[in-house]
């Protein structure tokens, strides 16, 4: 197939046009369709997006099952895939058709909810497979737009002034990265990421400056402390499916911009970075973790839990050491699983009880006991317990930053294990316990569709976990690789 | 016939769990039972034939990344042999148990079956506890353990309504899981030292770095590890509260999963003889455990409390044992010792289900007494283990772990690392046995403390359950005559004579101390109590260390969390939402709520828009 990468970027969007030109109503049926429509093509994306897996060669550390057309102003559409975004766009693809199976409840202006969450499929799984500059921008910062337009419409009151706080956020990071690829381009005179991930550039850019500008736009979607106050509240805010969208994909935007442009464009800045970044990413490890355990709001929790986890991948990317690196990327695609389960806990509980409140719940086990099943095996995922796809990113990741910093590393499990303690202590007041509150007296457990979207997910968690080699020999050659440039460059 | 063996629980485990709609609620029972005396039989056929040369057998490929190569594998040699052995008999014996056990748990008033639900627990324990000791590789070690631990948090929160069980189950999993971070740090610094996880090279990598600091360092974040996996001092909170478990489960637990520690220690043993200073350290934090558990159990009443701190005063010298290694003679007792601890444990905390069951899950021993006419058999039980524990009659058994003689190597080895250690050992093997007995005599000595209601309703024990405490409590004696003849005498320490006789002396004064407070004087508890409150409550209360650890630790970073959620992330956020407050009326002139299909259609236009352009210089087909 030719064409694979852009037909696997598009389906959602001309699913999404479709939507937007054809259906008509605002009736149960019409939000009906709007679903059918959605789920199935997020089904076909992620069908067609498992061919790259045959079309990969997993010895070849660059680019692979490239597009390049020449587009409009001489800039030319790029696409490619490897060792790195393979596994973003496979996460993005297999999450989706679930996200929107887990929302399928969702009633209020099904339509447009669904039209932004196609929209931000495209626009995610664009940002992991561009292969330049120009793209990769337009893609990444155009996916604050489809979060901002469900802010204003499903985020309740204080939605609109939230969704202008976020493009307070983002705005000035965008800004920041779109000047330093101006830069780039002036200077490397090329757009083409792999072009510029070899080119030299001239003494009077400094490497640290341009870092940081990227940073700048990466930190932002991370959340990287202290930029990460928006996200618990926003998180809170949205619609659960698109709190899955952003906790689980979005976030990865960030750290993948990290792997694709700080480390190996500007490895000299990076590398002066990296002593303060990583510190950082443990604070935000303890700190996350520390918040989640005062949480009294599952949606609050499970945020703050995100956020913590987001500060071991990105100690992981800094440690700038193969295993750290594999284990960052492993732990991407792992949390994204686990957080969209968490979510999908959440969301079954919601609906029941119509509450996020911690304390509203109480002895759910009893009358639930196949969700209490996946979330304490969700709980355990991302906690890194071994069997579970949480503990293989964990330990290589613990591998680098040792190498790096033992004391770090110490720090940093501190932190996990602070977060287990806030998680578990969460499974056991909402999950465990005695069941006193007559409004649970009824709870139904999981219908055959949450059933089968908390099986996926517990299949796929538990399979990575045991067959974790699906992942890291993969990605072995392009990290490999990138560390490698690294080093050398820093020598 | 290992992988059948380790594999054998797993399945029990899979068929009563998610079939027991199927096959019924007691079909489902006696599947995961079946399957875990399979297991057991296996195992003794396994041990008879087992010829002592080393058997590595692989599983499959686990985690490989870079020169990482963790593969899942199979290693047999005596140490592994033996502890499966006993786990397999003690999952067998815990699994019998509960058949009679859980027949009328208050966990199923609901009108729901949970039973499967726990036996498939228990099953799955036995396979966690198989897979790490069966390990090949330390990762595999790590992945036992942390399994082990995840089943451990289910068993131990398995009374879901009772208050402590949740508590107690976190507590438990995540100390042992701050051990497993310390573990898994001390892995990785031993894999960047010897480029291996597996056993074999890091064993053979050795010679190369003995004296190495970062050697030390590595034995040193295990040895955290194992303090904590085998509630070690100040690490020992998480055992007694474990004991929340029901009755077969907490068997398992204080025997099985909190000597995981010590045997990681054990199979490592040649890394941790490179590493003096970590060994001494062992024995101090042995001997120091065992101390502040034998003193808090001397004045817990409740029962199985007392079990959990009974199982720490062991592992506390088992640690010690193993610190001090000595070498041949050390794997010897060692040998000896462990399977002995898992089978005593196991028969003292399924005498005590018996004990508590029926007296109506009550706890506290103050209120028992006289039940040696009611429950004979759990009486005779707990009555042996006092026995063995204290030395009586065996040779290279007890607490005080060897018979006076010139063979006591340990504790006259402990004397030479220094007099405290010694001193510190023997009062804690004195005061352990003072708890057994002091167990044993408040439950089934004298006349009953309870009122008489109470006592007309104490029902005797299923059978299946006596069969079960008299079977372990042979199988035990066997096993201790086998020992006897099999040990050679070890190799006497130079020293004065009462070195050797001084651990046996503690041990008994322990038993008639007990004796004594408990049998002859019968109301001395009362008055020392009342004579030295504050000593009292400071030992009932395991040295105030649990409020302590709530006051330092979790009720501060609570507080924290309060500050961070609340004040520091709201004033990160202030400066945006003012500016957001004062942009957004502004912007919903242009953008009011009404428009907002507007705005999503233009958000599509701009994306579709996009699309288009793309779709068209794609499918134009104008290749750069």
């Amino acid at each position: 197939m030719d064409n694979l990468l852009s037909i696997i970027i598009f389906i959602p969007a001309i699913a999404a046009a479709i939507l937007a030109l054809f259906l008509r109503g605002d009736d149960e049926e019409a939000h009906r369709n709007a679903k059918w429509v959605a789920f199935i093509a997020t089904v076909m994306t992620f069908v067609v997006s498992v061919f790259i897996l045959f079309e990969f060669d997993a010895g070849d550390p660059g680019f692979q099952v490239v597009e390049e057309h020449e587009w409009l102003f001489g800039v030319t559409y790029r696409v490619g895939v490897d060792g790195i975004s393979l596994w973003m766009v496979l996460l993005t693809t297999f999450l989706m058709p679930l996200i929107i199976a887990g929302a399928w409840r969702h009633e209020a202006r099904t339509k447009g909810f669904m039209i932004a969450l196609l929209t931000l499929e495209t626009l995610i799984l664009g940002a992991f497979l561009s292969t330049d500059l120009m793209f990769f921008f337009i893609f990444a910062e155009a996916a604050i737009v489809p979060l901002l337009v469900v802010l204003t419409l499903w985020g309740g009151d204080g939605g609109r002034a939230t969704a202008v706080k976020l493009m307070l956020y983002a705005v000035p990071g965008a800004v920041a990265m779109l000047l330093a690829m101006v830069v780039m381009t002036f200077d490397a005179e090329t757009t083409d990421i792999e072009a510029l991930m070899t080119h030299q550039f001239s003494e009077g850019i400094s490497p640290l400056w341009m870092a940081l500008a990227f940073l700048a736009s990466f930190a932002m979607k991370l959340p990287l402390w202290p930029l990460h106050a928006w996200s618990v509240g926003v998180q809170a805010r949205v619609p659960s499916a698109m709190a899955m969208v952003l906790a689980a994909l979005l976030t990865k935007v960030g750290a993948y911009g990290i792997l694709r442009f700080v480390i190996p464009m500007f490895p000299e800045g990076a590398a002066q970075l990296a002593p303060v970044l990583m510190w950082v990413s443990v604070f935000m490890i303890l700190y996350a973790g520390i918040a989640a355990l005062a949480s009294g709001d599952l949606r609050r929790l499970i945020g703050y839990a995100g956020i913590a986890h987001m500060g071991l991948i990105l100690l992981g990317v800094f440690s700038a050491a193969a295993q750290g690196v594999h284990g960052a990327i492993f732990m991407m695609v792992s949390h994204g699983l686990a957080i969209t389960a968490l979510i999908f806990v959440l969301v079954v509980l919601k609906q029941r009880v119509k509450s996020t409140d911690i304390a509203a719940f109480g002895g759910v086990a009893a009358r639930m006991p196949f969700l209490a099943f996946g979330a304490l095996i969700f709980t355990m995922a991302s906690v890194g317990v071994p069997a579970t796809s949480g503990f293989v990113g964990v330990f290589l990741s613990l591998i680098g930053v040792f190498e790096a910093a033992p004391v770090l590393a110490a720090l940093a499990f501190l932190g996990l294990v602070i977060v287990a303690a806030a998680l578990l202590g969460v499974v056991k007041r909402v999950i465990f316990g005695p069941l006193i509150k007559q409004s649970l007296k009824e709870l139904e457990d999981l219908d055959r569709r949450e059933f089968l979207c908390c099986a996926v997910l517990l299949c796929a968690i538990l399979y990575l976990g045991l067959f974790p080699g699906l992942i890291t020999e993969s990605t072995a050659a392009t990290v490999d690789a990138l560390v490698l440039g690294y080093r050398d460059a820093l020598e | 016939m290992e992988t059948i063996i380790l594999f054998t629980p797993l399945v029990g485990a899979l068929i009563a769990g998610l079939t027991w709609r199927a096959i019924t609620d007691a079909g489902a029972q006696w599947v995961a039972t079946g399957f875990a005396i399979f297991a057991a039989a296996l195992a003794w056929v396994l041990w008879f034939n087992f010829d002592g040369e080393l058997r590595q057998s692989y599983l499959l490929d686990w985690l490989r990344s870079g020169t990482l190569d963790a593969s899942i594998a199979l290693r047999l040699d005596a140490v592994s042999v033996q502890m499966v052995l006993a786990i397999t008999n003690a999952s067998a014996f815990a699994h019998l148990f509960a058949l009679g056990f859980m027949d009328r748990d208050k966990s199923f008033d609901e009108g729901l079956s949970f039973r499967p639900r726990f036996f498939a627990y228990l099953s799955l324990f036995t396979f966690a506890a198989l897979l790490l000791v069966v390990s090949d590789g330390i990762l595999q070690i790590l992945l036992g353990l942390q399994l082990s631990a995840v089943m451990a948090y289910l068993l131990i929160s398995f009374r879901t309504h009772y208050k402590n069980a949740n508590q107690a189950a976190i507590k438990t999993f995540v100390i042992t899981m701050l051990g497993h971070g310390a573990m898994i740090l001390g892995v990785v610094e031993l894999y960047l030292l010897t480029d291996s996880v597996q056993l074999d090279d890091i064993f053979n990598a050795l010679p190369d770095l003995a004296g190495e600091p970062a050697l030390t360092i590595c034995a040193a974040l295990l040895l955290l590890g194992a303090m904590a996996a085998s509630a070690q001092f100040l690490f020992h909170v998480w055992l007694p509260a474990a004991m929340e478990a029901p009755a077969p489960a907490a068997a398992l637990l204080s025997a099985v999963f909190a000597l995981m520690g010590a045997f990681v220690i054990w199979r490592l043993d040649p890394l941790f003889a490179e590493a003096r200073e970590v060994q001494d350290a062992m024995v101090w934090v042995g001997a120091a455990t065992a101390l502040v558990a034998g003193f808090a159990g001397a004045a817990q009443c409740d029962i199985k409390r007392t079990m959990g701190l009974l199982a720490i005063v062991q592992l506390g010298l088992i640690f010690a044992i193993l610190g001090l290694g000595l070498g041949d003679g050390v794997h010897q007792i060692t040998h000896a010792q462990i399977p002995l601890f898992i089978g005593l444990q196991v028969l003292m905390v399924l005498g005590t289900g018996a004990v508590t069951r029926s007296m109506d899950d009550s706890r506290d021993m103050t209120g028992f007494g006289g039940l040696r006419a009611k429950l004979p058999i759990a009486a005779m039980a707990m009555g042996l283990a006092g026995v063995v524990a204290t030395g009586f009659g065996f040779a290279q058994a007890g607490l005080g772990m060897i018979v006076p003689g010139p063979g006591n190597v340990i504790f006259a080895s402990a004397y030479l690392l220094h007099p405290v250690v010694f001193w510190a050992l023997c009062v804690a093997a004195g005061v352990g046995v003072f708890v057994i007995w002091r167990a044993i005599f408040l439950c089934f000595s004298g006349v009953s403390r309870a009122p008489a209601d109470v006592l007309d309703a104490v029902e005797g024990s299923p059978r299946v359950m006596n069969a079960v405490l008299i079977a372990l409590s042979l199988l035990i004696v066997g096993s201790i005559l086998w020992h006897v003849t099999r040990l050679s005498v070890l190799p006497g320490l130079a020293g004065p004579a009462w070195l050797a006789w001084l651990p046996f002396a503690a041990v008994l004064a322990g038993f008639v101390l007990a004796l004594w407070v408990y049998v002859l004087q019968p109301g001395l508890p009362k008055k020392m109590a009342k004579a030295a409150p504050a000593l009292h409550s400071l030992l009932g209360d395991g040295f105030y260390l649990d409020r302590a650890y709530a006051a330092v630790i979790a009720r501060p970073l609570t507080s924290l969390g309060t500050v961070f959620a609340g004040r520091i992330d709201d004033g990160i956020d202030a400066p945006f939402n003012v500016l957001a407050a004062k942009l957004s009326p502004k912007l919903s002139e242009i953008m009011d709520r009404r428009l907002g299909p507007v705005v999503l259609g233009c958000a599509a236009v701009v994306a579709f828009g996009l699309v288009a352009v793309i779709a068209w210089t794609v499918l134009a087909g104008r290749a750069a």
